[in-house]
């Protein structure tokens, strides 16, 4: 496929030769479609709602988008900057805000400081061992994530293994209260986001040259000095990178417990239903 | 001394971050051999009647359906869209390659929820909200970015001098990809589709936003379960998803080395 540009001579020019100019661009559109048609044009549709004049009802716009008159919770074609101004002077969504973000900054804390040192052990590791660890590693991210939630419940409850093995040791006679605290929410959600940062910081680490290691390494500095002046310096910018990824699980990840415990959803997916068995 | 010291608190970190990530997922599969009628470990007798009452349960049974219908349709779509990247971006030079690969890359990052509210209005105003397709196609938009990372590291360690050979000898484009290409990164087609597979029958909160009561899949009707009426088949139904999950992966594991996956340099 590489010798698109072979002189054809004197045969006579096929479809298949008429579209290999454009191959790679053929290639791409399924992609390019999928993209743009479910996930950057809704993200644009997202915002333009926010620009919405309400109505005061709720909903997710599907009366409004579906052309019923009345319906939604929008009024179309209008620009108002209103839902910001109140979200942002509204104390209950402010205080709200202000948790979201504190605590985000708590998991993607926790996560890097973990995440960091597991990527360079892995990069480290000798190969089958290596293989094993990203394996556990991506694990609870392709696992459910209400099984992983609720079998970290388990083994943080009162009679749960954790707290036994408190006992046991003898820090405490009595079960100590670890679910349902920060504790508990914070060892749960950097569970959700910890496994992409991993992985990220560890293809980092695979990107730099071994040689700077080794002539560091030669020249006589310490292993922890090789790796504060040489690695660590050079794996910052796709550091960054999983930082950023990070802040933005830790951020979006925290909406949905949220969103799925409140009764306002309940009654939101109710109306979907009686909305679709009208029409 | 104190070197050696540092080597073992080095490996018992390491260590405890694995019992970290394995624990959770472990206790909850346990579980589900409980005999009892709560959820709790089984401590001197296993039993598989809560396997049983999950597999005799028409409700469960038809979200069974439902989300192996959805990873079905998730397996296809993604397929398609990511080999036929992974080709244009392994086969070809792109101006702004690196770019559009890392902007390919972007939804896999990006949170359920974001993906789920945000296609709510697309699937709406097309009619496709509730049906299995729309939620095949949100858990497309985290799979084909994985499917795209594994073709191309496999693509790129093709001897490309073969398919030179074949075009060279009168094979058309399609037939160098059906008979020359296809036969070689067959294994990690099956990994792209396992992976695919993986996501979409685990993925809930996008199932959440836009599938109905007729299309619920399996973690949506562990949710409500989970929350309003805990009993061990609810463990159960998890401990067949992580079957499923460990399964896959470690199929996975056998058919491609993925170490390759981060060991791969992108500037390569």
């Amino acid at each position: 496929m590489t010798v698109v540009e072979t002189d054809l001579g004197g045969y006579q020019k096929t479809v298949v030769d008429r579209l290999a100019p454009y191959a790679k661009y053929l290639l791409l559109s399924p992609m390019i479609l999928l993209m743009l048609g479910f996930f950057v044009i809704p993200l644009l549709w997202l915002l333009r709602i926010s620009f919405y004049e309400s109505r005061g009802a709720s909903g997710f716009g599907i009366g409004g988008a579906a052309g019923q008159e009345g319906g939604g919770f929008y009024v179309e074609g209008t620009w108002t900057l209103d839902n910001y101004v109140r979200f942002f002077t509204d104390d209950y969504f402010m205080s709200v805000m202000m948790f979201t973000i504190g605590f985000a900054l708590l998991v993607t804390l926790v996560t890097m400081i973990l995440a960091y040192p597991m990527a360079y052990y892995i990069y480290r590791a000798p190969p089958k061992l290596k293989t094993a660890l990203i394996l556990i590693v991506i694990l609870p991210k392709l696992s459910n994530m209400l099984v992983l939630v609720y079998g970290l419940q388990m083994l943080l409850a009162n009679n749960g293994l954790v707290n036994e093995l408190i006992m046991l040791v003898g820090v405490s006679d009595e079960p100590i209260k670890l679910v349902y605290t920060l504790f508990s929410a914070t060892v749960s959600k950097v569970l959700l986001v910890i496994p992409y940062t991993i992985l990220v910081i560890t293809a980092t680490l695979h990107t730099l040259d071994p040689s700077l290691r080794e002539a560091s390494r030669g020249l006589g500095a310490s292993p922890f000095k090789t790796f504060w002046l040489v690695t660590f310096p050079l794996s910052v910018p796709g550091t960054l990178i999983a930082l950023l990824i990070t802040i933005v699980w830790a951020l979006g990840a925290f909406v949905s417990p949220s969103l799925l415990g409140n009764p306002e959803t309940q009654t939101l997916r109710s109306r979907f239903r009686s909305r679709r068995s009208r029409t | 001394m104190g070197a050696v010291l540092r080597k073992y608190a080095w490996h018992a970190f390491a260590i405890l971050m694995c019992i970290y990530f394995l624990a959770p997922m472990v206790i909850a599969v346990l579980m589900s051999f409980t005999p009892s009628r709560f959820l709790r470990l089984p401590t001197d007798k296993w039993s598989l009647r809560w396997y049983e009452a999950f597999f005799n349960d028409p409700k469960w049974m038809e979200s069974l359906t439902n989300s192996l219908v959805v990873a079905g349709l998730t397996i296809v779509i993604s397929l398609i869209v990511g080999m036929a990247a992974a080709l244009a971006f392994s086969r070809f030079k792109f101006k702004w390659g690196t770019t559009i690969y890392t902007l390919a890359l972007t939804p896999v990052f990006t949170p359920a929820v974001i993906i789920g509210m945000s296609m709510l209005g697309v699937a709406y105003q097309t009619g496709m909200w509730g049906g299995h397709l729309i939620i095949a196609i949100a858990h497309s938009l985290w799979a084909f970015p994985l499917v795209i990372m594994v073709l191309r590291v496999s693509l790129d360690g093709l001897d490309r001098s073969i398919e030179e050979a074949a075009r060279g000898m009168g094979a058309s484009p399609f037939q160098v990809f059906y008979l020359i290409i296809l036969p070689l990164i067959g294994p990690s087609v099956l990994v792209g589709a396992l992976f695919a597979f993986i996501i979409s029958i685990n993925e809930f909160i996008m199932a959440l936003f836009l599938g109905t009561s007729e299309t619920e899949t399996m973690p949506r009707v562990i949710y409500p379960t989970l929350r309003y009426r805990l009993t061990p088949l609810v463990a159960a139904a998890s401990g067949i998803l992580m079957l499923v999950t460990v399964i896959g992966l470690l199929a996975s594991a056998r058919l491609m080395n993925l170490r390759r996956l981060v060991e791969y340099n992108r500037s390569q």
